[in-house]
């Protein structure tokens, strides 16, 4: 008997340590290319091919640089982004729950058409649709600015509804009645007591909709290429140019000033994160019906 | 506190499903009524209904006086409980009860009344700053009843709300429930699927199936008096048992004989089949005989009396502690394992010293049996008979009915030997007519009276009025346009004139009649309901005309004798302003402070708790190791070292897992006591601030009141302008909404109350639909641009007479009979138009009845 408990006992542990094994060599292959960046931003001259800088090329200088170029202002850039994803992530996020909220609460005809047709728009890919939005932008005289960007984005936001309907689907539709009963309307429902519910969802959309436009580059190119000007930019098209820019007196590692940038992308990503996860975790569907 | 009416309400799904059919009901204010039937029935759409949470498909719901079909639940005043509760969650149980009443804008001062109030009669006091995830079920159901009473609601709604909780708590719950209807006086209606529930909490019970009332009654009518199977076997455990008989009448009694099985005859006296009809009682017919298990008895003493005593082979006992179930069976051969037509359960005080197999005598207590008929399953022996069945003969022109005489003129038959006459009770006139008769007796049924009245050797059943008493004498007429004769095998010879001529016709609007008709009368009959209109809103528009120079001729005064002291008033408002301000400031701080307080000391609390746990295992895992290595140092024996050593791994393994686990209950345990103290902390704060606010607020209304009365008044007198015009132009666009029914080629105006009823079920389907106008043969009015018809027969019943009239509509030949009132010549065109309100008005695709 005793033998018997001792070898199940040790096939758990080689178990454990074959996961956690190749666990952490995927952990290392996920973090490979983030060092790489790092160790590239603090190289003084551009070397592509090696991991770390070589010992005497060691710098911040490219940080520096990052906030004081002028040919490539950095800051600018990156306060492009930020405007144009805080704008797109709060105008989606309330298009998106509400667009869920209607097709999870309504019935209406032709409910289930629209799902399936949204669904299979779904499937192609957006940028089939981008010189149709060009030139709808430029109908509206709109082309010229990155800050179409929001327009474009939070346009097709309710597309990604689907998620937040399944969780809507999971509160008791007796509380919708509930609240009809006691004298409120549909917009009550939705306003003062299905969102108030939903705040895991309200996060993880938040979350989407800010890192979709943050990180996005096919749109953001083809608004700003004809732009001449650097500052009509947002982070990914202007570290781009930084790439295929040669090293000058004023840029003298462009290679490096584009990883600094690349490191620096990552940071407001991280702070939304790590802010917001703590309500992410906070369930509290609990105790609205019988639990 | 309301009565609620519904009239033939109709729930109909898209699909063509029909959740709920005619539906007639009347409540009557503080009654608790219970619906109960099996899952699908519609009772819960029904309520649903009601509630306003469902659309109404076709008929009308009245709450009081008014017609709610098309109001939001909201306006109805309805409070209802959820099977689930439906609290919601992010609220204190507090927040709960007053959402509604805060919906509704109520001073807060008042919520916090009606809150206190609830929690009180509820016993939720203790309770009332936590959240509904960390109560128990019997708890959120009671918040959920109380959220339901401080609105005071003129009906409450209970939607299964005990089918979640235990046994325990059910009853419980059902008493808490009982208790409140008392106290509140409230009208209650009530779903469930549990008879038992239905049983004892309600004043009146409606069974339903299928969508359709099969019996509203009180609890005690329908276990006594079930109309049909259904309800017979739905009420009442053990269920009722049911075998299949022929009935016998004889000359003293009746005789029960048994169809599936070898058993001795019962007999029951004439009294019991007074009311059934003649054919269930030849000794032929199959019929279903209904006996609840207490009407079987198997006490020595019962069948000691030797009369109506059946054999039941016993097959188990189900033992009750003060009672005990014995089931068996009437058949002396065959299984026992399975329920069969012959299976029967007996309630007895104890086994008696039965054994399961033996076979035992027990005794029928015939004046508690049911019957039915075997498949229309209804009672046989209702409280009111639909017809009197009579014997009759017929030939050369006379009829032996009620002694000799002579045979109506338009009933077809000439000769008929020792046949039937089936009269409906609704046929039959006390107090006109020629046939004499005498009262035997009379009975009060469902606030009708029906007497059994004896004409010569005959006895009949008739509706009377209140003031005949016992052993009057009364006059009888008899409407043969309505009797249905038969010979002696019961064929139909005779059957009776349809109550209804059926008319076939379409909804069109004003427009379209006037294009096609360009009849004057439909335009001054719009133009006169416009200026009736006008007049009546013409006359209170002047009204509130002088009401208005009279109120500003005095704001006017008023306002000179104010002016001298805004100035002063101003300063004083001004000064009262500040103050509250400076007030709500230091509130907030306080309770800025006294949350982040209370925030920190709970996170100390936390601290130290968890900190003591963890000490505790780590002192635990320091004994259990020294333990183990003085076992281990001491001991020689190389297998006990290997099992300490084996049970100390162990022990180190499982111990994280125990401590995550004791750390994670002691932060939910301090969770609780923490959240109630922040939610008390921020509803107190609330509460406060906004008394604070509102004094603000109110303080500058009344400033405003005084000081500028001038203002207020052209205020106040714009706005009963506004809504004054709004009424008027409502009132005007009903009056020029005209719509019209299309017979044929013929157009008629529809009364607005009918035309609401018809919009009201089918929407803006109404065009689309062809409609079925069943008009009873007294219903029609001459009118000039009627339907024509040529008179060509008089119908003559003796009492009453008919004229048989012919016409043409949709190409084909339409015949109506018009009862007669006037004389008309045998060939005359005469041109009629139904009178609707008299009319029943159906939609024909899925025959709802409209009107």
């Amino acid at each position: 008997m005793a033998k018997h408990v001792r070898s199940a006992r040790a096939v758990e542990k080689t178990r454990r340590v074959l996961v956690y094994v190749i666990l952490s060599i995927i952990s290392i292959i996920w973090v490979i290319p983030f060092l790489y960046l790092i160790f590239q931003s603090l190289s003084a001259n551009a070397n592509p091919g090696s991991f770390f800088p070589a010992s005497g090329d060691w710098t911040l200088k490219n940080y520096g640089l990052l906030f004081s170029s002028t040919i490539a202002p950095f800051f600018r850039w990156w306060l492009n982004t930020f405007i144009i994803a805080a704008a797109s992530a709060v105008l989606q996020t309330i298009f998106v729950l509400m667009t869920a909220y209607a097709l999870s609460r309504l019935r209406f005809k032709g409910r289930q058409g629209i799902m399936k047709l949204i669904l299979l728009l779904g499937m192609f890919p957006g940028f089939l649709g981008m010189v149709v939005i060009y030139m709808i932008l430029r109908l509206f005289g709109l082309s010229g600015s990155v800050f179409s960007l929001i327009i474009v984005y939070v346009a097709s936001s309710a597309m990604s509804y689907y998620i937040a309907k399944g969780f809507f689907d999971t509160i008791p539709k007796s509380l919708d009645e509930a609240v009809l009963i006691d004298g409120g309307n549909k917009n009550t429902v939705f306003w003062r007591v299905i969102l108030p519910m939903s705040k895991p969802i309200i996060i993880y959309t938040v979350l989407v909709s800010f890192t979709g436009p943050w990180g996005d580059f096919m749109f953001a190119s083809l608004l700003s290429q004809g732009a001449s000007d650097m500052a009509q930019k947002t982070v990914a098209v202007g570290l781009k140019a930084l790439l295929t820019t040669a090293p000058s007196a004023a840029l003298p590692n462009p290679y490096g000033l584009f990883c600094a940038g690349a490191v620096f992308v990552s940071i407001p990503i991280m702070a939304l994160f790590f802010w917001l996860q703590r309500y992410y975790v906070e369930g509290i569907a609990g105790g609205a019906v019988k639990g | 506190m309301a009565s609620l009416k519904l009239e033939h309400i109709y729930k109909v799904y898209p699909n063509g499903h029909k959740a709920v059919s005619d539906f007639n009901m009347d409540i009557k204010d503080g009654e608790f009524i219970v619906f109960v039937g099996p899952s699908g029935c519609g009772k819960s759409t029904t309520l649903r209904m009601i509630a306003g949470l469902e659309e109404i498909s076709a008929g009308e719901l009245y709450i009081g006086d008014t017609l709610v079909n098309d109001m939001e639940p909201k306006e109805r005043d309805i409070a209802m409980v959820f099977q689930n509760y439906a609290l919601y969650p992010h609220m204190t149980v507090y927040e709960n009860m007053a959402f509604g009443l805060t919906l509704r804008k109520m001073p807060r001062s008042e919520i916090h009344e009606k809150v206190m109030w609830a929690a009180e009669a509820l016993g939720l006091k203790e309770y009332l700053d936590r959240k509904p995830k960390a109560m128990s079920g019997g708890q959120r159901q009671r918040v959920s009843l109380g959220r339901a009473i401080l609105r005071n609601p003129k009906v409450m709604l209970l939607d299964e709300p005990l089918s979640n909780l235990d046994a325990k708590l059910r009853s419980q719950m059902r008493s808490v429930i009982s208790k409140l209807h008392q106290s509140l006086a409230t009208t209650f209606i009530y779903v469930t699927h549990d008879q038992v529930e239905a049983m004892t909490l309600g004043t009146r019970v409606c069974v339903m199936k299928l969508g359709k009332i099969q019996q509203v009654d009180t609890p005690q009518n329908l276990y006594n008096h079930p109309v049909n199977i259904f309800v017979a076997g739905f009420i009442g455990t053990p269920q009722m048992n049911f075998f299949n008989v022929t009935l016998k009448k004889g000359a003293k009694d009746v005789e029960f004989g048994w169809c599936d099985c070898e058993q001795p005859t019962l007999h029951a006296p004439n009294d019991l089949v007074l009311k059934t009809k003649q054919r269930y009682l030849n000794g032929d017919v199959k019929v279903v005989l209904g006996l609840r298990c207490e009407a079987i008895s198997a006490e020595p003493e019962d069948v000691a009396k030797g009369d109506n005593l059946i054999n039941v082979r016993v097959s188990h006992f189900e033992e009750l502690g003060n009672e005990t179930l014995i089931y068996g069976d009437l058949k002396e051969v065959g299984g026992l394992m399975s329920t069969s037509k012959t299976s029967v359960i007996i309630k007895a005080t104890s086994k008696h010293g039965y054994k399961p197999g033996d076979v035992i005598k027990a005794r029928v207590d015939m004046s508690k049996c049911h019957l039915f008929d075997s498949e229309t399953e209804m009672t046989i022996i209702p409280a009111i008979p639909n017809e009197d069945v009579l014997p009759i003969t017929i030939e050369n022109g006379k009829m032996d009915l009620f002694g000799k005489e002579n045979k109506p003129e338009a009933l077809p038959c000439d000769l008929v030997q020792n046949g039937f006459i089936s009269i409906p009770l609704s046929a039959i006139s006390v107090g006109e007519g020629s046939v004499k008769g005498k009262v035997k007796s009379v009975e009060e049924v469902d606030g009708k009276h029906l007497a059994l009245i004896e004409v010569g050797d005959k006895s009949l059943f008739a509706f009377v009025d209140e003031n005949v008493k016992e052993k009057a004498a009364v006059t009888l007429s008899i409407d043969y346009s309505r009797v249905t004769i038969m010979d002696k095998e019961e064929k139909v010879i005779v059957s009776p004139l349809d109550e209804h001529d059926l008319l076939n016709s379409s909804f069109v609007n004003y427009k379209t009649a006037f294009e096609v008709t360009q009849n004057p009368d439909f335009e001054a009959e719009k133009q006169a309901r416009l200026d009736k209109v006008y007049e009546e809103f013409g006359k209170i528009r002047a009204d509130l005309d002088a009401e208005k120079a009279a109120a500003m001729e005095e704001a006017n005064k008023a306002q000179i004798a104010a002016n001298p002291n805004i100035a002063a008033k101003q300063a004083e408002l001004d000064k009262m302003i500040a103050d509250a301000k400076a007030e709500l400031k230091e509130l907030s701080a306080t309770y800025k402070k006294d949350l982040a307080e209370a925030k920190q000391k709970h996170a100390g609390i936390k601290k130290e708790a968890i900190a003591a746990i963890e000490a505790q295992y780590k002192k635990m895992l320091e004994d259990e190791t020294k333990d183990y290595k003085l076992a281990v140092s001491t001991n020689k024996d190389k297998e006990a070292i290997r099992a300490r050593k084996l049970s100390y791994q162990l022990f180190k393994e499982s111990l994280p897992a125990m401590r995550t686990n004791d750390i994670s209950n002691k932060e939910n345990a301090l969770a609780f006591d923490s959240e109630t103290e922040i939610n008390g902390l921020k509803s107190r704060y609330a509460q406060n601030k906004f008394l604070l606010t509102s004094k603000i607020k109110e303080g500058k209304d009344n400033f405003n009141k005084e000081n500028y009365p001038l203002k207020e008044c052209e205020k106040l007198y714009a706005k009963k302008q506004a809504e004054f015009d709004a009424k008027e132009k409502d009132a005007l666009l009903h009056a020029e909404l005209m719509f019209f029914f299309k017979f044929d080629d013929i157009y008629q105006i529809i009364p607005n109350n009918i035309t609401d009823k018809i919009i009201q079920g089918l929407g803006n389907k109404v065009f689309t639909k062809t409609f079925r106008v069943e008009v009873p043969h007294t219903a029609y009015v001459k009118a000039d641009k009627g339907l024509e018809f040529t008179v060509t027969s008089l119908v003559n019943y003796g009492d009453v007479k008919y004229y048989k009239c012919v016409g043409r509509m949709y190409d084909k030949d339409q015949v109506i009979y018009i009862r007669k009132t006037e004389e008309l010549s045998l060939g005359e065109k005469i041109r009629v138009l139904p009178d609707l309100s008299k009319c029943e008005i159906y939609e024909t695709a899925l025959n709802i009845r409209l009107y």
